[in-house]
This record gives structure tokens, C-alpha cells and sequence, in this order.
């Protein structure tokens, strides 16, 4: 964080104006939507790049209300996410972090790869996910009540190591959870084409390799591809990247460093053109 | 040769490389190695028939030129004479092999030089013919172990049952499969030309992977094929109209894969089908043939001649697939069952023969096999996303990955997966008493079993019967007697060169591109932090001074388990080289504070393995730990799976974010009895995947050149490092370390 972020646009007022494309893979808008009206917070599971952002920014459309996104990172500290003073023509002023300004504008805030944080900063969220709703802010010497509208969402990837496990137990059961999974292969097909652009044979051909990178899970692989990874070999296929290289590129450079799994990828590629 | 020569020679065969790229379009370059072609035309020039030999370079191209003049040169610093017959043979040499063949022939001959005289480095060089012809021989076969790292994955991806790569004697007469496992020959050298092998294997490979996927084996007509009367024939006629069906199948899913199958069936050229076999053909290349199809043409196809095989079709062994299949059909009922019924009471959520209030009510003596059910699969599943979907009670349910699995191999075997499969389990029929089980006892009996108090029990996987055994294994930790302290002292002196250098090498490698914030001092300023402090100044209170950034090593949070194999094995040697290397790690780790703790681990069969604590995590790297280092002895047997899932588990008891096993082993994981071979490297796998999944990163570090092939497969392909110096093992750490953390 630094001083320029305190100028810049609202982003707490900020409310997406057309329908984000979302593909719905079972109940989980219902289930969001009851527990936004709940007001419990939700726990998104699935492995990255299978629409978890997406999905909240449909949601918060959907819900008419801004969202705060903050993506996680070993080197966020709580003050990046409550606030800190700051000095301005010698006087200094509180700045609310991302976190506080959603309590505030009751907004959702969506904390991506909740894993990736610090432990000592994943606590400030405890008294959130309580059902008092409180974030206090020790600097101040204030306690925020969060109003109903504000809604706090945590992703995290069990395929990683799991945070869950260090996670207090009674945090954990606050949560209502939510699994994504890679969409079944007409769906995704269909993801990949509305995304990228390519036509229907091309996104066939794209979520075939796409499974056939999911089977070597565990088998050389940590993760097989992601939709994100083809939609961008899609995008790069429509910018005319011959549709091998662009799978090469954009999904097994993007999986492993590995000199023989990247040759059995390229095969496997090869396979279907 | 002595090493040290032989490595110079090595080196200098590098650096000609080099030089060649070095000169290569720099024109007149015997102008530039004036002296060195001086040399040699003046040693060459000494002998009678030395125009004729230097005409014989100046006739090769420039490079060539380049590299023998510079060989001639260099063999002339051993030997003048033996430098002159190798300028003799040169030119021909190069017509009969490439540079890289030239290179290998020479070192052979100086390196009889070295050993045997003049005359025994002559007599290589004379045997040119000999050389080239078996140095063609040798590059012309490619090697199925060189080969299963990239082609296990590529079975693996294409989907369906899990199919294991892998070699047999009746391999070599023909490729074929089970259907668990691929049957490849341990060599191919059906082509002349090495790249043409490479793509043959994988061909094979995959064309194998096809007939399982796309259903040759399949119940149904494996039992049709068995009826069938004249056996031999009936089995040939099948296996190519198969390959026809399977050939079309391939064409529509996998249009590259079937092109680079036909490329390899061009090399013999095509023969033209007879009308019988035309139609045939015709008839399995529609949409929705089946093996079935296949069969019910046979009859008319007798007496036809056969059509000339394709040189990745292998053979068939359908009494194998039988013999396999049969003993599948059963197994893989009585585990889906299992898991089904645990599904339903652990993730779903319903004890177990206890159906749910509203079940009562609504639907009373329901069986599980109506509620749970298999969506319909489309008919024609496309390669890579043949995949049963669960459904409980009509509704899609997350599938772990093992039933998923079964639910595949079950379609793959039957087609479908029938109901009665799907009916709840319950039904935990024993499965035989195990041979080796007998066996096992055999090795133990007269001595009482050890469950005495104290005694941990473990799982262990049984990779015939494809589970766990459960409480298998009887563990004991057990107290190691201390060695003689000097050892650690001599090492320490031993080593004194190699330790510095390892030091820095940990402080480099681990301090790397990691910025500590908010520090009270380092080399450059927080400016986040400096502005909170100066705001706080600003209000009156307390101005922190933690204002600086250091490029430091952070919390890495990590945790190192080292575990040590103490087998017997290791005796002489090994041992020592595990104990020095212990010592310098020991040292090394040391200097960073990171929490680790050292195990050893042997047994004698599986009641009684043991683990000797060296050091826990709680424990200083004291005195008494130094000694337990030096009094680590070779036991006597390796059972490694029990050791993983132990030292695994108190891993997973610490509180770190990065969690690392490391195996110290001569990299053979064998115990007594049936702990030997397949066995025991598939439990060692299970324990390693177990392992993984609680979110340690396992490797695996050997001394012993003979590891190799099966540490991938176990470990993971870049999870294994062999060793052979001691002082590499903390290097290899750091290694991992760097791998881990950045
Ligand atoms: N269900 C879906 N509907 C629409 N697009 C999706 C869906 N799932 C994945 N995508 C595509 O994949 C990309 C990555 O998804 P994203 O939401 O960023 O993943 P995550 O947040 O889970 O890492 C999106 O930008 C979008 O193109
Ligand atoms: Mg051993």
C-alpha cells in the first residue's frame, strides 16, 4: 500500500455495470445469495483458474453491491488489509485498508488465496467471520460493526497445502463452503469459446487437452489445466498462433518446467490435431 | 586412464566442441591455428606415407579438418606414432561415423594406450570397421528405460484405466498388454535409423493404450474370442480387425496420433487389402462398431490372407488379459462397494446401516444401489474424457478420485457399470489368504509377534490386491547406541575445504530475492514502513524504528525431516559416506536455525521395523546427537513405506508452512521376504503419495549409481538426486531448498 491508493478511484462505489459472462456449474449462486442474506461468509475451494473470481464478480452484480478484491500474498500484513496512518503536509491521516472500506460501504470483499497470507494477518478476520460481525481496528481504538450488505468471501486451493488445518476449528465451521471443480467438457467447451472467441471444434479440442493434463494430476503434475489456461490458448489461437504452439505455450510451458513431461504434453498435444 | 585423465579427455572433448562452433564460418582458419597445423603436417610429414595422409585431411570439409587436425594434435602429446595411424584412419573414419562416434573410438584407443601400451592403443585404432559398425549398432536401439519418463505420462494422459509401461521377455517377440500394464521391448531396434525406434515405441505404446481404451479387451468379446474354434487363427484375425476399428476410433478422437501412426505403417510400405478384408475394414470404420463387431467378422474372413501387420500392432495374449481380467472384475466390485458405502457415510453423511429419517419414511429397505447411479456416459466417448459421472439420488455428487478411477475401469471392462455394482457394500467377502503372507510368517515363526506396548502399528499397500493391509507393519522407536565422537571431529577436518564452500553456498542460495521489511537496520529504507513512523512521530507517539529493508533470508517456515537409511545394505562404504554427509548437512543447517530432525530407519520384516531417533526437532544438534551420528550402523533390513508413514507423520505434527522429507538411502528398497521388488517400490510410492498429500514435499537423495530407474517412479521424476561424492549431499539440500522457497 502507499500513499497513492488513498486518491484513487472508490473502488467501494464502484458496481459493475453489465452482466459478467458466468457459467453456473450447480447451486452455488443460490447458495451464495442465501448466505449473503444470512449474512455468513463463504468459503470458495476449487483449484485456480476454475471461475472463482468470475463467480464473484457475477455475484456482485447480481447483488448490486461493489466488491473488494484482495489477492493474498506471503508479504500482506494486516495493516495492508485494516489500514494505517499516514503522513500528509505534516498532519497525519488514518488511511482505511481495503478490509475496513468494505465493512464501511457494506460491500463484498473477496480475499483471494486466503492460504497465501500470513497467519498473523489471517487473524483480523476472525471477529468478521463471527456472527458479531466486528473488525476492530487497534489503531484507532475503534470497533467497525459491519453492516448486513457487507459480506466477507475467503478462496483457497485444497490442492495446496490446506490453511483449513491451521485454521481454528471454530473459524472453519463459519464458513459455508463452496466447491468449484472444472465445469463438465460441454460446458467448458462452451466457457472456452464464449472467452476466447474460438469456434466449437477448436474449444473441443482445447478441453480434451485440458483433460488429458487433469489425468496426469499426481502423476508428474501438481495441477492439471486450468479453464483459465485454455481460454488463453484460445485467445492466442484467435490472434492466429498455430493452434499446437499455442497450446504449448499457454498450457504446458505454463504447468511444468519438467524436460520429459513437457515432451509427454507436447505428444499429448500433438495427439489431437 | 586414470579418472582424473579421463576427465581431462572428457573436458577437452568439450571444448572442441566449442572451438568448432567457435571457427565455424571463420574463413582461413589454418591461418589462425598457424602453429598447431605446423605441428602436424611436420609429424605427419616425417613418415613416408605422410603427403598421402595430410591430402586425405585436406580433401575433408573444414570443420572435419578443424577437428582432426586438432585430435591429431592432441594424441601427439601422448604418443607421435599413435597420433599417425589415427591421422591415417581419420578421413575414413568420418565417412563411416559422425564426430561424436570419431571422438569415442579415439578415447577407446588412448585409453588402451594408457593402460596396455602402444601396441594394444594401434590395435583399437586398426579396428575402425569393427568399431563403426557396433557403434551404428548401439545408436540405431533406443532404450525403453530412457523412454518410460515421457512415455508412461503420455498412457497416463490419454485417459481410461491407469496402464503401467513397462518391459517383460515376451515383450521382445511383440509388444502387447494385459491390460494393467503395456508390455515394451526393452530395447527397439526394428528401424534403422534412431528417431524412426523412438517414434516406434511410442507408437506402440500408444496403440496399446488404444486397444484397452477403446474396448479389444473388454469382457464381452475377450469371452466370444475364447470359443471361437481354430484358436491360433481366430486370435489373428481378430487382433487386425481390431486394429482397424481401433485405427478408426483414433482417426476421429485423435487425428494426430492416427497420422503419426499411419507415418510409421508407410515405412514398409502398404500392401493393398483383399476384397474380404476391404469390406471388413469398411464395416469397423463406422461410428458405433464394437469389439463385438470385430468378432462376428471373423468367420468370414478364414482362409483370407492375412494383411501385413503394422509395425506398432505388437501381439495379443488374451488368456493374460483373461487371466487379469477375471481377477479385476472381482476386485474392483468389492472396493467400489466399499468406497460407495463409505462415500455415503462420511461425505454424504449417513451412518452406516442407519438410513435417514425421511428414507424410512419415503422409501423403506432401499438398497444403496438405487441411490447411487451412474449417469449415462455419451456412447462415444472422446479419448481423454471417458468419465462415469456419480450421481446419489439423482443428483451429481463430488467424486473422489479413486472411485473415479474404478467407475472407468469398470466402463472399460464391461462397457458399463452395472447396477448390482453400484449396490452397497456390506459385502466385505476376505479376500484369500495371501501367499505371502504365509511366507512372511514362515521368516517370523518360533519368535513371538512383537506387539508389545510401545509398538506402533501401520497400514501398508499391497499392490497385488491393490489395498491396504491394514495394521501391517509393528513399529518401534528405539534408542541408538553412540559412536566414537572423533568420528565427527575428523570430518569436520576432512572436510574443512568443501565446508566453507557449503556454507556460502546455503547463505547464497537461501538469502535470495527475499526482502525483509521492517527491520532496525538493512541497506536500503521501508519507505511504507518509515511513513507510519513518521506519522506516528508526527502524533505525538513513539516513532518505531524498524524502518529498513534487508535482503535476507525470511521465515522460509520450513521443516526438514531426514531420513536415514540403516539397512544392511548400506554396509562399508555407504555408511560412511551417509555419516559424513550427516555431519556437514548437520553443520549447514546449523547456520540458519532451520528446524530439522534426523531418523533412521531399518527392520527385519514387517513386525518389526524400527526407527532410531538421532535427532528429534525438539533437539539440539548437541554432543549427544554427534555421537548418535557417528554410532549410526547398518541393521538389517529396508522397509521403506512404514518409515515414510512414521517420520511422515511426525513431520505433519510441526507447525511449519513448508514441510520436507528427505531419504538418505543407497536407494533400494527391499526388505526380507516379499518386501522384495515391485512390492515394496509400490508401497513405498503409496507412502510417498500419502505423504504428499498431508503437503510434505518428499525427495529422495541415493548413494548408489544403481537407483535410477525405478526413483522416478516413486519419488517423482525431479524429486531424486544420486550422489556419489559426500560433500554433494548439503549442496543437493540447498538444491531442494532453492526449489522449495523461491
Ligand atoms: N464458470 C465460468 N463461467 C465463465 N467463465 C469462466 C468460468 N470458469 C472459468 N472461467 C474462465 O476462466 C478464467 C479464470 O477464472 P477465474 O475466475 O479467474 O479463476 P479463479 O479465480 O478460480 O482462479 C476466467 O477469466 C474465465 O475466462
Ligand atoms: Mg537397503
Amino acid at each position: 500500500m502507499n500513499a497513492a491508493v488513498s486518491d484513487a478511484l472508490k473502488i467501494e462505489e464502484y458496481r459493475i455495470q453489465d452482466e459478467p459472462y458466468y457459467e453456473p456449474l450447480g447451486d452455488e449462486v443460490a447458495v451464495f445469495e442465501a448466505a449473503w442474506r444470512n449474512q455468513l461468509p463463504v468459503l470458495l475451494k476449487g483449484p485456480t483458474g476454475c471461475g472463482k473470481t468470475r463467480f464473484m464478480e457475477y455475484m456482485s452484480w447480481r447483488l448490486d453491491r461493489p466488491m473488494i478484491t484482495v489477492s493474498c500474498h506471503d508479504d500482506l500484513t494486516a495493516s495492508d488489509l485494516v489500514g494505517r496512518y499516514l503522513v500528509k503536509g505534516g498532519e497525519t491521516v488514518w488511511v482505511d485498508g481495503p478490509l475496513t472500506r468494505a465493512v464501511r460501504a457494506g460491500s463484498l470483499c473477496y480475499l483471494d488465496e486466503i492460504v497465501e497470507a500470513r497467519k498473523d494477518t489471517t487473524v483480523v478476520i476472525h471477529p468478521l467471520c463471527d456472527d458479531r460481525r466486528l473488525l476492530p481496528i487497534d489503531k484507532l481504538g475503534e470497533v467497525v460493526p459491519a453492516p448486513p450488505e457487507f459480506s466477507l468471501t475467503v478462496s483457497y486451493n485444497p490442492g495446496y497445502q490446506s490453511v483449513l488445518k491451521d485454521m481454528k476449528q471454530s473459524t472453519r465451521q463459519r464458513f459455508v463452503a463452496l466447491e468449484f471443480g472444472y465445469p463438465p467438457a460441454e460446458l467448458e467447451a462452451r466457457v472456452v469459446m464464449k472467452e476466447s472467441g474460438v469456434d466449437q471444434a477448436v474449444a473441443d479440442r482445447l478441453v480434451q487437452i485440458g483433460h488429458m493434463t487433469r489425468n496426469l494430476k499426481d502423476n508428474g503434475l501438481d495441477e492439471g489445466a486450468s479453464t483459465r489456461l485454455l481460454v488463453n490458448a484460445g485467445k492466442l489461437m484467435r490472434t492466429s498462433v498455430p493452434e499446437a504452439s499455442a497450446c504449448h505455450s499457454a498450457i504446458a510451458e505454463a504447468l511444468t518446467d519438467d524436460p520429459d513431461m513437457l515432451a509427454a504434453i507436447r505428444e499429448l498435444i500433438a495427439s489431437v490435431y | 586412464m586414470d579418472p582424473d585423465s579421463r576427465w581431462i579427455l572428457k573436458e577437452m572433448v568439450n571444448q572442441t566442441t566449442e572451438r568448432r562452433l567457435l571457427f565455424a564460418d571463420s574463413g582461413g582458419w589454418q591461418t589462425q591455428n598457424r602453429a598447431q597445423w605446423q605441428r602436424v603436417q611436420a609429424l605427419l610429414l616425417r613418415h613416408a606415407d605422410g603427403s598421402a595422409v595430410l591430402e586425405s585431411i585436406r580433401s575433408l570439409d573444414e570443420a572435419q579438418q578443424r577437428f582432426v587436425v586438432h585430435w591429431i594434435d592432441v594424441v601427439a602429446r601422448s604418443d607421435s606414432e599413435l597420433a599417425r595411424v589415427f591421422a591415417s584412419r581419420a578421413a575414413r573414419a568420418l565417412t563411416l561415423m559422425d564426430s561424436i562416434g570419431v571422438e569415442h573410438w579415439l578415447i577407446q584407443a588412448m585409453d588402451a594406450y594408457d593402460k596396455r601400451g602402444l601396441g594394444r592403443g594401434v590395435a583399437v585404432l586398426e579396428e575402425l570397421d569393427s568399431f563403426a559398425a557396433d557403434y551404428a549398432e548401439r545408436h540405431r536401439q533406443v532404450r525403453l528405460d530412457q523412454q518410460l519418463a515421457v512415455l508412461q505420462p503420455i498412457v497416463i494422459g490419454l485417459g481410461g484405466r491407469s496402464l503401467t509401461v513397462t518391459t517383460d521377455e515376451s515383450a521382445s517377440n511383440g509388444a502387447y498388454t494385459d491390460s494393467e500394464s503395456i508390455f515394451l521391448p526393452a530395447t527397439q531396434r526394428h528401424f534403422t535409423d534412431q528417431a524412426l525406434n523412438r517414434q516406434l515405441l511410442l507408437a506402440q505404446a500408444v496403440f496399446l493404450w488404444a486397444q484397452n481404451y477403446y474396448g479389444t479387451w473388454q469382457q464381452s468379446p475377450l469371452e466370444q474370442l475364447a470359443v471361437l474354434p481354430r484358436p491360433q487363427e481366430s486370435q489373428a484375425i481378430y487382433a487386425m480387425l481390431e486394429r482397424f476399428r481401433v485405427e478408426a476410433r483414433l482417426a476421429r478422437d485423435l487425428p494426430g496420433l492416427h497420422r503419426y501412426l499411419q507415418e510409421l505403417q508407410q515405412q514398409g510400405g502398404e500392401t493393398p487389402l483383399s476384397p474380404a478384408w476391404q469390406q471388413a475394414r469398411a464395416r469397423l470404420d463406422r461410428d458405433d462398431a464394437l469389439a463385438d463387431d470385430s468378432i462376428a467378422l471373423v468367420e468370414t474372413l478364414r482362409g483370407e490372407a492375412l494383411p501385413e501387420a503394422a509395425p506398432y500392432q505388437g501381439t495379443i495374449h488374451p488368456e493374460r488379459v483373461r487371466q487379469v481380467l477375471e481377477k479385476r472384475l472381482v476386485r474392483e466390485r468389492q472396493q467400489l462397494q466399499k468406497s460407495l458405502s463409505e462415500l455415503e457415510q462420511t461425505v454424504l453423511g449417513r451412518p452406516q446401516g442407519q438410513p435417514q429419517a425421511d428414507d424410512k419414511k419415503n422409501n423403506p429397505g432401499q438398497a444403496p444401489g438405487d441411490r447411487f447411479s451412474v449417469s449415462e456416459t455419451p456412447a462415444r466417448a472422446e479419448a481423454g474424457r471417458q468419465q462415469p459421472q456419480l450421481e446419489y439420488r439423482g443428483r451429481k455428487v463430488g467424486t473422489p478420485a479413486q472411485v473415479q478411477g474404478l467407475l472407468t475401469s469398470i466402463q472399460q471392462d464391461l462397457g458399463e457399470v452395472p447396477e448390482d455394482y453400484l449396490a452397497g457394500g456390506g459385502n466385505d467377502t476376505p479376500y484369500d489368504a495371501d501367499a505371502e503372507e504365509a511366507r512372511d510368517r514362515e521368516y517370523t515363526s518360533g519368535e513371538p509377534l512383537h506387539y508389545a506396548e510401545g509398538a506402533l502399528s501401520y497400514p501398508e499397500w499391497d499392490y497385488n490386491r491393490q489395498r491396504y493391509r491394514q495394521d501391517y507393519c509393528i513399529l518401534r522407536e528405539q534408542p541408538l547406541k553412540p559412536g566414537d565422537p572423533a568420528f565427527i571431529h575428523e570430518t569436520l577436518q576432512k572436510y574443512r575445504g568443501p565446508l566453507k564452500s557449503i556454507r556460502r553456498s546455503f547463505e547464497a542460495v537461501l538469502g535470495e530475492d527475499r526482502l525483509l521489511r521492517r527491520q532496525p537496520d538493512g541497506d536500503d529504507i521501508d519507505i511504507d514502513a518509515l511513513i507510519e513512523a513518521q506519522a506516528d512521530r508526527v502524533r505525538g507517539e513513539e516513532m518505531d524504528d524498524r524502518v529498513y529493508s534487508r535482503h535476507r533470508r525470511v521465515d522460509r517456515d520450513i521443516a526438514v525431516m531426514l531420513m536415514v537409511d540403516m539397512s544392511g545394505s548400506t554396509r562399508g562404504w555407504v555408511n560412511d559416506a551417509e555419516r559424513e554427509s550427516l555431519v556437514l548437512l548437520c553443520e549447514a543447517l546449523e547456520t540458519l536455525g532451520d528446524r530439522y530432525a534426523i531418523y533412521g530407519f531399518s527392520g527385519r520384516t514387517h513386525t518389526r521395523c524400527a526407527i532410531y531417533p538421532i535427532k528429534r526437532f525438539d533437539e539440539n544438534y548437541s554432543q549427544t546427537v554427534r555421537e548418535r551420528i557417528s554410532g549410526i550402523k547398518p541393521q538389517t533390513y529396508t522397509r521403506m513405506g512404514v518409515a515414510i508413514r512414521h517420520l511422515g507423520g511426525l513431520l505433519g505434527q510441526v507447525p511449519a508452512r513448508t514441510k520436507l522429507l528427505v531419504t538418505l538411502s543407497d536407494g533400494k528398497p527391499e526388505d526380507y521376504g516379499s518386501y522384495r521388488g515391485r512390492y515394496g517400490i509400490e508401497d513405498t510410492r503409496r507412502a510417498l503419495i500419502e505423504a504428499r498429500r498431508s503437503g510434505i514435499h518428499a525427495f529422495c537423495i541415493t548413494i548408489d549409481q544403481a537407483g535410477g530407474d525405478y526413483l522416478p517412479h516413486m519419488y517423482g521424476p525431479a524429486n531424486y538426486a544420486v550422489i556419489d561424492q559426500v560433500s554433494q549431499l548439503p549442496l543437493k539440500v540447498a538444491d531442494i531448498y532453492r526449489r522449495l522457497t523461491t
